[in-house]
């Protein structure tokens, strides 16, 4: 019994922070992505909407990640 | 004290006439219409029946609805279109362009397959944003088929536009020296594992985003629910939200389709190089290096 509830309670403890912890460098990687486009569309205005289109791609597969992670998390939180 | 509150603010919402309810051990979802058709008759077997098969019949009514569009639009053909057929000329056209802006002038054939995926996908994702209505994209068992579907059919278009050996050539990292050869093993498991988790990471993408932002969007209507007894009307403060789900609705369906072209594009690519075998040796090299590194 008592195991069950400090296994309860490790899990209400590091569910949320493991996903703070994926939401931080999920969006560390978005920012550095988007700031590059950012960056090469300023440079090139003309062909804004390509790298926008690869833009979204990537953020897409960078934004993949901390999905998986969120998806765990919901999974878990069933047990909670 | 989070799960607490919000469990409450679940339950308060129970008792209120739409928002969140809370699923035996699950996350809160908003209430669609079945679900609300099983609350007001808990003991009919029909309504039962419904509410297990929920997300079948919300993806055929987006299908009905899609084909049903589709007719309007089709039904007076004529070279100078009007009205509905206008939007939906305007739609394909934009859904052909995309295509063949990243397969290349031969990508039209692939315009129908890409084009239905994105449209079922975008209308499923949108059915969450209406009222009553639910979003059968939020459920695992809607969004592995789609993936499985775009799996199968790169696939067998890879075995029929290359060829079975022309396809496992491609499967060991098309080698054409030694070196390339003597690598072959290790690259046909990698691309192995690479072709198969990529149905995977579709279904779990687009179906993580969906339900994410259900479930975000049912816990801030269970709150706006949850304090009305401190102001006494329910104050609808998941309005933000409903933009955040447009946003998202078309994202991800943008994406799925973008990542089904991109992996078209990937196995077509080796096309050209049959194609141009004939050419100078020099730009032959060249272009077996630039596709390299694309894969």
């Amino acid at each position: 019994m008592e195991n069950a509830m400090a296994f309860q309670s490790m899990l209400s403890i590091f569910l949320p922070l493991s996903l703070a912890i994926v939401g931080m460098f999920a969006a560390l990687a978005l920012g550095k992505a988007v700031s590059a486009a950012m960056d090469a569309t300023a440079r090139q205005p003309e062909a804004a909407g390509k790298i926008l289109v690869n833009m979204i791609a990537g953020c897409a597969l960078i934004e993949a990640l901390a999905i998986y992670a969120l998806v765990f998390a919901i999974m878990t939180s069933a047990k909670i | 004290m989070l799960f607490e509150s919000v469990a409450w603010a679940a339950e308060t919402a129970e008792h209120g006439t739409e928002a969140a309810h809370h699923a035996e051990g699950g996350a809160p979802h908003i209430l669609n219409i079945i679900a609300f058709l099983q609350k007001l008759f808990p003991d009919s077997h029909f309504v039962h029946f419904l509410h297990q098969h929920e997300n079948i019949l919300f993806t055929v009514f987006c299908a009905i609805l899609i084909s049903f569009f589709c007719w309007l639009g089709a039904r007076h053909r004529q070279m100078i279109p009007r009205g509905l057929q206008n939007c939906i000329e305007m739609l394909f056209e934009g859904l052909d362009k995309f295509v063949c802006g990243i397969i290349g002038p031969k990508g039209t054939k692939y315009t129908p397959f890409v084009g239905s995926v994105f449209l079922y996908i975008l209308i499923n994702n949108l059915m969450g944003v209406v009222p009553l209505m639910h979003s059968a994209t939020s459920a695992f068992t809607t969004t592995l088929p789609i993936a499985l579907a775009v799996f199968f059919y790169v696939q067998l278009t890879g075995i029929r536009e290359l060829g079975l050996g022309g396809y496992l050539h491609h499967l060991v990292g098309s080698p054409n020296d030694l070196i390339g050869w003597m690598l072959a093993p290790l690259l046909l498991i990698l691309h192995v594992i690479g072709e198969l988790a990529r149905p995977l990471s579709l279904a779990l993408r687009l179906f993580g985003n969906i339900s994410g932002e259900h479930v975000l969007m049912a816990i801030f209507m269970g709150m706006g629910v949850a304090i009305t007894g401190v102001i006494k009307v329910p104050a609808p403060i998941h309005f933000p939200f409903l933009f955040l789900g447009l946003l998202t609705s078309f994202i991800q369906a943008f994406v799925f389709s973008l990542l089904t072209t991109i992996y078209l594009a990937l196995l077509l690519s080796h096309e050209h190089e049959h194609d141009e075998a004939h050419g100078n040796d020099q730009h032959k090299t060249e272009q077996s290096l630039g596709i390299t590194e694309i894969n």
